[in-house]
């Protein structure tokens, strides 16, 4: 399992949103324990007040609060600032999923989360949010954008369908989706390996318990004409993969 | 008779109508034959006697000279009269066709006939020319005799026109004994009236018309019965296809409650049944989900607290209870809910599904290969496929080891169905058990299942999200050892469309 590798911003600034005071606290000593700060609010108040206070690195924001509902606060959140937001939803109730991105959120967790799994997503988010501008910053969803369309193939971001040209459904796995997402996401540029595992991870996918390139050799089984000879996605020597077609957005 | 007797409900009223039919018939026969017969038999009598009496009253109002001529007059029927001093006939015991005959002449004279009337069940011809010759016949006819007492009057002869020809003529051949009636009537100047009349010829009981019309009655009466009894029990075809529907889908649409008064109270009854279901399916699912919402706090707030934790062997154990516990919720939630029925079939490439589920398992460190076509369009549900694949999966490496996992095109009803098998190298299950095992929260072995930490709804699972696409899950025991899971799915758009993608 390969991690991200170091800690990028070990002194980032956390806010919690969460109407349970008891999951506000563990959470804040969790994240402290692995070297975050951490404010805590427990309403849209709360969120706006501390807001106001000082720099926020990331929020990490429950859907269900007393008042605004974590949504509305999201998508306000969204109108006025560029801060990283990742969601807390409801165990598999994949439509505050989707309205949740769709309203601007970098990335959600389903709760009962598992905590070192909300860590990772955080790590990632974070270190999206600080990638150079003109670099990978494009990685984060645009809202508008929920289909990419390349070579015949359709790739639906929310229901996480891969489509062919003739309507047919390619199964893709949770890491081969992730994978792919990236990678139609950055058409023509270069991305390592690591790169593409903090942008496939960014996508919610499990973590990787196969190399970037077993998936990459999987994908183009499912994908190119002729896997031997990839036409879709390239390798570059010594640098990593390059996703070749032109790719449209609607 | 067992083997005679059809099995469908359809045949066997079919044949029960169709042998009444048959009785009702043949008793309607039989009482139409025996009406007829007497009806026949009957009327023939009372032509006899009423012409006998007639000629009887004819006779005692003319003169004894007039007295033949007069008789020739009233030949007919066969009937044969003479005029005699004496009755020349003896009297057969007053019962069966004798009495009848009697009965019949008392209502022609309207009083009893008494001794004045004789009567003999005889064979041959009374007045052959031998057996008369001798007799006291009645027939003179001169004219001018008028008023004289015929018994008186010795010169009686026979009348020979009469005689010679008629008698022989009407009544020779074919008779057998007891085919005539002789017979002789007092009249009131002593003198008798002396008839012979061939008894109503028996008719034949069974004409080859009437069979024929018998025959074409019943087998209209049974084709028309046929006709309504399928007709009728057409309403059964469809209960049974919608108690079908019903297994397989709860929400199936509801029955149309139309048609005859009894059909359709039935279709309100099963309707009801099914809205009964429904609800109570519902409340199931409302409940766990209230359950397990109203978990997600605890468990989200345990998951923290074991991360807090500084003891890396309980905060290991705590984290694998966790897991176990959320497996349990998802899982319950997911077979109650039955949320593969919202699924739309879609077209998709199930070599792909079948591959991907095997690496996404590969890729968790548990061994599954596939082997099979690399491309295969196919119409189906996705995700409920994808479920029901990974839980067989699961469940071979959980109990087998591993998962060797393969797919076929088979030919099924004359479209080609898909059949993936999951193998496993394990030790199996006993016969009795393999259709048990897809019992919600059946456990193989209790001991073994909890190491390996099922829940029981693996299978469950497996085959409710196959039976969404019409398909089938078996389990069996492999003859090499192991146990195969088959899962079937059913061709579900015109062939000719599934041509396998290069």
């Amino acid at each position: 399992m390969t991690q991200p590798s170091a800690q990028s911003l070990p002194s980032a600034h956390i806010l919690i949103v969460d109407d349970d005071r008891e999951i506000r606290d563990l959470l804040s000593r969790f994240l402290g324990k692995h070297g975050y700060r951490v404010s805590v609010a427990g309403d849209g108040r709360g969120l706006r007040k501390i807001l106001a206070e000082g720099a926020i690195d990331l929020v990490i924001l429950d859907i269900m609060l007393p008042g605004e509902d974590g949504l509305s606060l999201c998508r306000a959140l969204r109108a006025s600032s560029a801060v990283p937001i990742v969601m807390l939803t409801a165990i598999g109730e994949d439509v505050d999923r989707i309205v949740g991105l769709e309203l601007g959120a970098d990335d959600y967790v389903a709760k009962p989360f598992n905590p070192r799994e909300l860590l990772a997503r955080i790590r990632a988010v974070l270190r999206r949010a600080a990638a150079p501008p003109g670099g990978l910053a494009g990685a984060r969803r645009d809202a508008a954008a929920t289909n990419l369309r390349f070579a015949g193939w359709r790739l639906d971001l929310d229901r996480r369908e891969l489509t062919a040209g003739d309507d047919t459904l390619v199964a893709l796995s949770g890491g081969e989706f992730g994978l792919l997402a990236a990678l139609a996401l950055h058409p023509q540029r270069v991305l390592s390996r690591d790169q593409l595992l903090d942008l496939a991870r960014g996508r919610g996918s499990a973590a990787f318990d196969r190399s970037i390139d077993v998936q990459i050799s999987r994908l183009r089984r499912k994908i190119e004409r002729d896997p031997q000879e990839p036409t879709l996605i390239k390798t570059v020597r010594g640098g990593g993969y390059l996703f070749a077609p032109d790719v449209q957005r609607s | 008779m067992s083997a005679l007797w059809p099995r469908s409900l359809v045949g066997r009223t079919i044949l029960v109508l169709f042998l009444a039919i048959m009785v009702s018939n043949g008793l309607g026969l039989a009482a139409y034959l025996w009406a007829r017969q007497s009806f026949q038999v009957d009327a023939r009598d009372r032509a006899v006697a009423e012409r006998v009496v007639a000629a009887a009253r004819l006779l005692e109002d003319s003169p004894p000279s007039d007295r033949p001529a007069q008789i020739w007059r009233l030949r007919g029927f066969g009937l044969r009269m003479q005029w005699a001093t004496e009755p020349m006939v003896g009297n057969d015991p007053d019962d069966g066709r004798v009495s009848q005959v009697r009965h019949v002449f008392g209502d022609a004279l309207a009083r009893k006939p008494g001794d004045g009337l004789r009567l003999s069940l005889g064979t041959g011809p009374l007045f052959g020319r031998g057996r008369v010759g001798g007799a006291p016949m009645a027939g003179d006819d001169r004219p001018g005799d008028e008023g004289r007492e015929a018994a008186g009057d010795q010169r009686h002869r026979p009348g020979p026109p009469m005689m010679a020809g008629g008698m022989a003529g009407g009544m020779a051949g074919g008779m057998g004994p007891g085919d005539r009636l002789h017979g002789a009537l007092r009249l009131d100047d002593g003198s008798w009236l002396i008839f012979a009349a061939p008894l109503a010829p028996p008719s034949p009981l069974w004409t080859s018309s009437m069979l024929i019309l018998i025959g074409a009655a019943s087998i209209a009466a049974a084709v028309i019965a046929a006709v309504a009894v399928w007709r009728a029990s057409a309403p059964l075809s469809m209960f049974t296809a919608a108690a079908e529907r019903l297994g397989r889908d709860l929400n199936a649409q509801p029955l149309a409650e139309a048609g005859p008064e009894e059909v359709a109270r039935a279709a309100r009854a099963f309707n009801a049944m099914q809205a009964r279901l429904q609800q109570m399916v519902r409340q199931r699912t409302q409940m766990l989900a209230a359950l397990s919402h109203d978990l997600r706090t605890p468990l989200t707030r345990l998951r923290l607290r074991a991360e807090l934790l500084d003891d890396g062997e309980q905060q290991g154990r705590i984290r694998a209870d966790l897991d176990q516990i959320e497996a349990l919720i998802t899982t319950s939630l997911e077979y109650v809910r039955d949320a593969f029925r919202e699924e739309r079939p879609a077209p998709l490439d199930l070599a792909v599904l079948v591959q991907t589920v095997c690496d996404e398992a590969d890729d968790a460190g548990r061994a599954a290969r596939y082997r099979g076509p690399e491309h295969l369009t196919f119409v189906a549900r996705p995700v409920a496929l994808r479920r029901a694949l990974a839980n067989l999966i699961d469940n071979a490496i959980k109990y087998g080891g591993e998962a060797a996992v393969s797919l076929v095109l088979e030919p099924e009803n004359g479209l080609a169905g898909a059949i993936i098998t999951v193998d496993d190298c394990g030790p199996g299950l006993p016969e009795a058990e393999l259709e048990r095992a897809f019992e919600p929260f059946y456990r193989a072995d209790g001991s073994r299942s909890r190491e390996t930490g099922g829940i029981g709804l693996g299978l469950a699972i497996a085959r409710a999200a196959t039976e969404a696409d019409g398909g089938t899950v078996t389990l069996a025991n492999r003859a090499g050892g192991g146990l195969r899971a088959t899962l079937s799915l059913p061709r579900i758009e015109p062939p000719g469309q599934a041509a396998a993608r290069s």
